[in-house]
């Protein structure tokens, strides 16, 4: 109609091959990657096929491939990592009962560090924890996914030097009892660790800094000199504090 | 403690309520002569006839209706399967739950052997090289057709064009399989043992079963209990699974709230 409207006899069309299933899954993802972004489980579908076809699980290759991040292929490839239900149960329960690929994906990296914990993984088979993650995000102990990044945090922190009794046994009680959720148990265990490494860093950036100021050029009543008056009356009350 | 009246009315009605619970008797939460009239205290004394009424319009699937029903639509399917396609069955429903349970349900029935037919939707990619094959989805039932089309916007990129495609279920709305069919524009074909019109559909003027009064009645009872008073988009429908009460149905038979419905959806 268009065509006949501008007078042409014949409709100009751009024809191109058809596509095999591999081009068109990379086309789709190009189209998705500029338009309306997909879910994640489908996303992971559809990726699950472009590696099988090119023969590479390569992060960078494949983000090179479909145009997604490589965060996003890493997050996909975590995703598939789990046995099919659970995968299945991201595309198909009910709104309410949905448990989506963000969920598995955010879980991933702090299921894999607990299974690690030869007092949980010897106890607990991946199922096991998965079932008893899912149900407590159900019943709001775990309120939201990214909760899962505290939980790797709080693991982590023993090689941060929290100690690793304590840390584990509150892993165990994540795991195990109803009701404990994962961010007051990072805040009341782990997160003094991670204060203290940003702090630390802090100071590190801070010293720096000032060993590149020239004192003579600062004036004596400056807010610089104030708040470094201050800083230095706060670090004295608290190292006083802990000796 | 029931009233006089419905102590009266109960016994009057202990034949019918006895009959109601043989029928519903495979239902998830064993419903019995007693859960029965405890829903039916839940109305008021002169509208217990109404209540009584509608609980015998309930449409139910016992086991042995459901596998019967599967074994019709796998010989459909066989006729359908005119030119010697691949089977491959897979469960579109909640997973986990009655999708998964019929599905196995479905090969027990029919006899069918190989479990590599039956996978699960993860597994769809691993067939997307395959044009020799005849894709069966399996699920229940089909309401709006809402929940089926967002499942295919999110597979549809994982199943080769040349295959064919169909969602199998035991019943489904006229609405439902028209919306999903031109969703999917035509790539997704429902096959169904039973279509529900208009007519289906409590408190249509269509419906001769009840009175204007009587749907009156019932859809007030509704609106006080909540929970989607008239079923998810609005299907009015009194349709109950053995394992499950689709959400299309209306509230006062499967919610959970004040009212206490008598088939409730999470038991």
């Amino acid at each position: 109609m268009c065509a006949s409207r501008l007078g042409k006899k014949e409709v100009p069309v751009n024809v191109i091959p058809e596509p095999n299933p591999l081009e068109g899954i990379l086309r789709m993802f190009n189209i998705h990657n500029v338009r309306v972004s997909w879910e994640l489980t489908p996303t992971a579908l559809e990726l699950k096929v472009v590696m099988r076809r090119l023969g590479t699980e390569s992060e960078k290759e494949l983000s090179q491939a479909t145009s997604l991040s490589e965060v996003e292929v890493r997050r996909c490839k975590a995703l598939l990592t789990f046995p099919k239900k659970y995968v299945d149960m991201s595309l198909t329960a009910e709104k309410n009962e949905r448990i989506s690929g963000h969920f598995f994906a955010e879980l991933y990296p702090a299921l894999e560090l607990m299974l690690k914990i030869p007092e949980i993984g010897k106890k607990y088979s991946r199922e096991d924890i998965i079932d008893r993650m899912i149900e407590k995000y159900r019943n709001k102990d775990i309120k939201g996914v990214l909760e899962f990044r505290d939980l790797t945090k709080l693991i982590r922190s023993i090689e941060k030097g929290s100690s690793r009794k304590e840390v584990v046994k509150v892993v165990r009680d994540i795991v195990e009892k109803p009701g404990v959720g994962i961010r007051s148990s990072f805040k009341s265990t782990a997160k003094i660790v991670y204060d203290a490494e940003k702090i630390y860093k802090n100071c590190k950036s801070l010293i720096k800094s000032i060993s590149k100021l020239e004192p003579s050029k600062v004036e004596p009543k400056s807010s610089l000199v104030e708040g470094l008056s201050e800083l230095k009356d706060a670090i004295e009350r608290f190292l006083q504090a802990i000796e | 403690m029931p009233s006089r009246t419905q102590r009266s009315f109960f016994q009057e009605k202990s034949g019918d309520i006895e009959a109601l619970a043989r029928n519903f008797s495979g239902y998830a939460t064993n419903i019995d002569e007693y859960s029965i009239r405890s829903w039916l205290a839940q109305f008021d004394d002169n509208h217990l006839d109404v209540g009584l009424k509608l609980l015998k319009h309930v449409e139910f699937y016992k086991q042995p209706r459901v596998v019967h029903e599967l074994q019709v639509l796998h010989e459909t399917l066989e006729q359908i399967n005119d030119n010697q396609r691949e089977m491959i069955f897979c469960a579109f429903g909640q997973a986990g739950k009655s999708g998964d349970s019929l599905l196995h349900t479905y090969r027990i029935a029919n006899h069918i052997p190989t479990l590599s037919s039956f996978i699960h939707l993860t597994d769809l990619p691993d067939y997307v090289e395959r044009e020799d094959l005849m894709l069966v989805f399996v699920d229940d039932f089909i309401g709006t057709g809402d929940q089926a089309l967002k499942l295919w916007e999110k597979i549809q990129g994982v199943i080769n064009e040349e295959n064919q495609v169909y969602l199998m279920v035991l019943c489904a709305t006229d609405n439902g399989i028209r919306h999903v069919e031109e969703g999917t524009r035509g790539r997704l074909s429902v096959v169904y043992n039973t279509v529900l019109h208009e007519d289906s559909k409590l408190f249509s003027d269509s419906n001769i079963k009840f009175t204007s009064e009587e749907k009156a009645i019932l859809r007030d009872y509704c609106m006080k209990a909540g929970s989607d008073p008239e079923g998810y988009g609005k299907s009015q429908l009194a349709l109950i699974f053995y394992y499950r009460a689709p959400d299309n149905v209306i509230s006062i038979l499967r919610c959970d709230t004040k009212w206490k419905g008598l088939f409730p959806r999470n038991p």
